[in-house]
């Protein structure tokens, strides 16, 4: 079909995701999240994020936060602007 | 820019821009009954008078076999439909395929197509496609291939003729024997060239549409008078009426985690550049769950998908949309 965000790049979305998920504590704007996740990815070397790709990853990142929130790692507020991470246990 | 106020209790708001879709849907004509050949005017518009005229006198319900009489006394209804039928079987024979540049060739070539309709034999079949490829490459389209516009035409003869002789039917007969949208469906299969793939189905569903609506070519009365089974028609979910269905704020009338999480990816990329949403993602859970919300997916798709997503979604024509007032205006959505 159109263009796909490639296997190596998607998972090294979700690879920088989580490490930036790990160093959050409480309440966070989504938007400044998946900003920070693009400036890491722009900052290792060999990512060349086009405009159209990057179109593609920003929804990406929020995929990859819906899953977690699905598994109970994140909770999402009524606003769909911020999310938080719930208390670790399971 | 105004604002957005999102409101997820106002269902209501939402809900006014799928009726407002489909509204403007039931008032627009499909773009192929407005390029039929003078000859097969007369029996589209006389079917439709013959429609609304038992249905008003019968207050609404359809006495199938009598008023399938009444079209059968029309001349050149089986020509009208095999002539539609026709048309969307050539939607698989062109891969720059532009729908409006058949309905031209197609009429433009009338004198020779409606050989090829009244008596379907195999040895038009070169002839009737070398007319049509010239004549739409002559549009300014390049790139096509006479084997695939052979291969419709083929798959056309070959589905009328089992219909005609093996069947020993009309489509005028065999249409409205149909009362289950799905069966439809599959039944149509015999008409198209043997592939399996989403301009396959999109063929069908066009011709579907064309036949099991009121406000088109209400033949397929057994679909109709099942208490609207119409309103089962899967709609084709183009990127045009996925983009008019997201942008516009329609699917927020779902309200599930699937809508919000859509809405969630919309809002956060709104400042970030564009947002890339895929056809494929939101398809079935949101733009044909809209369609069916809108109780009737035929006018929705139409006014949705073939004419404001076309002529002004996609070409950010706000201030001329009929939705400008109720959309939501999610303009930085790319629909891909």
């Amino acid at each position: 079909m159109s263009i796909n965000i490639p296997e190596d790049l998607r998972k090294l979305i979700e690879e920088v995701t989580m490490n930036k998920l790990s160093s959050i504590k409480g309440k966070t704007e989504t938007l400044s999240f998946v900003n920070s996740v693009i400036e890491e990815l722009r900052k290792r070397g060999g990512v060349n994020l086009s405009d159209d790709l990057e179109a593609m990853v920003r929804p990406y990142i929020v995929d990859i936060l819906w899953s977690l929130r699905k598994k109970g790692t994140i909770t999402m507020d009524d606003d769909l602007l911020h999310f938080s991470p719930s208390k670790q246990e399971s | 820019m105004s604002s957005l106020e999102i409101d997820l209790r106002r269902k209501d708001r939402y809900e006014d821009i799928i009726r407002s879709i489909s509204e403007y849907g039931s008032s627009v004509k499909e773009a192929v009954f407005e390029n039929l050949p003078d000859e097969l005017m007369v029996p589209y518009q006389r079917v439709r008078e013959l429609y609304i005229q038992e249905t008003t006198r019968s207050k609404g319900r359809i006495d199938v076999n009598s008023l399938i009489q009444l079209y059968m006394n029309v001349p050149k209804t089986e020509e009208l439909l095999r002539y539609l039928l026709l048309t969307t079987v050539l939607f698989m024979g062109f891969r720059n395929l532009r729908n409006e540049v058949i309905y031209r060739v197609i009429r433009r070539n009338y004198d020779m197509i409606s050989h090829l309709i009244s008596r379907p034999e195999y040895s038009l079949i070169n002839d009737v496609s070398m007319k049509l490829l010239n004549d739409y490459e002559g549009e300014g389209i390049k790139g096509e291939d006479i084997q695939e516009v052979s291969n419709a035409v083929h798959g056309f003869v070959y589905g009328l003729r089992k219909l005609t002789k093996a069947y020993g039917t009309t489509l005028l007969r065999w249409i409205p024997k149909f009362r289950d949208m799905n069966d439809f469906e599959k039944a149509l299969t015999m008409f198209y060239p043997p592939r399996a793939n989403e301009r396959r189905k999109r063929a069908i569903r066009t011709f579907i549409r064309w036949v099991s609506h009121e406000t088109n070519l209400p033949v397929a009365l057994g679909i109709i008078s099942r208490g609207g089974g119409h309103r089962r028609y899967t709609m084709i979910a183009d990127v045009y009426s996925t983009m008019v269905t997201i942008r516009s704020g329609a699917f927020l009338a779902l309200n599930n985690d699937h809508a919000m999480k859509i809405l969630n990816k919309i809002l956060v990329n709104k400042d970030g550049g564009g947002v890339t949403i895929k056809v494929d993602e939101v398809k079935g859970g949101l733009v044909r769950a809209v369609g069916r919300l809108s109780n009737d997916p035929i006018t929705y798709e139409r006014g949705g998908a073939f004419r404001i997503g076309h002529e002004y979604c996609s070409r950010l024509k706000c201030s001329e949309c009929p939705l400008n007032k109720v959309c939501m205006k999610f303009t930085w959505v790319n629909i891909k």
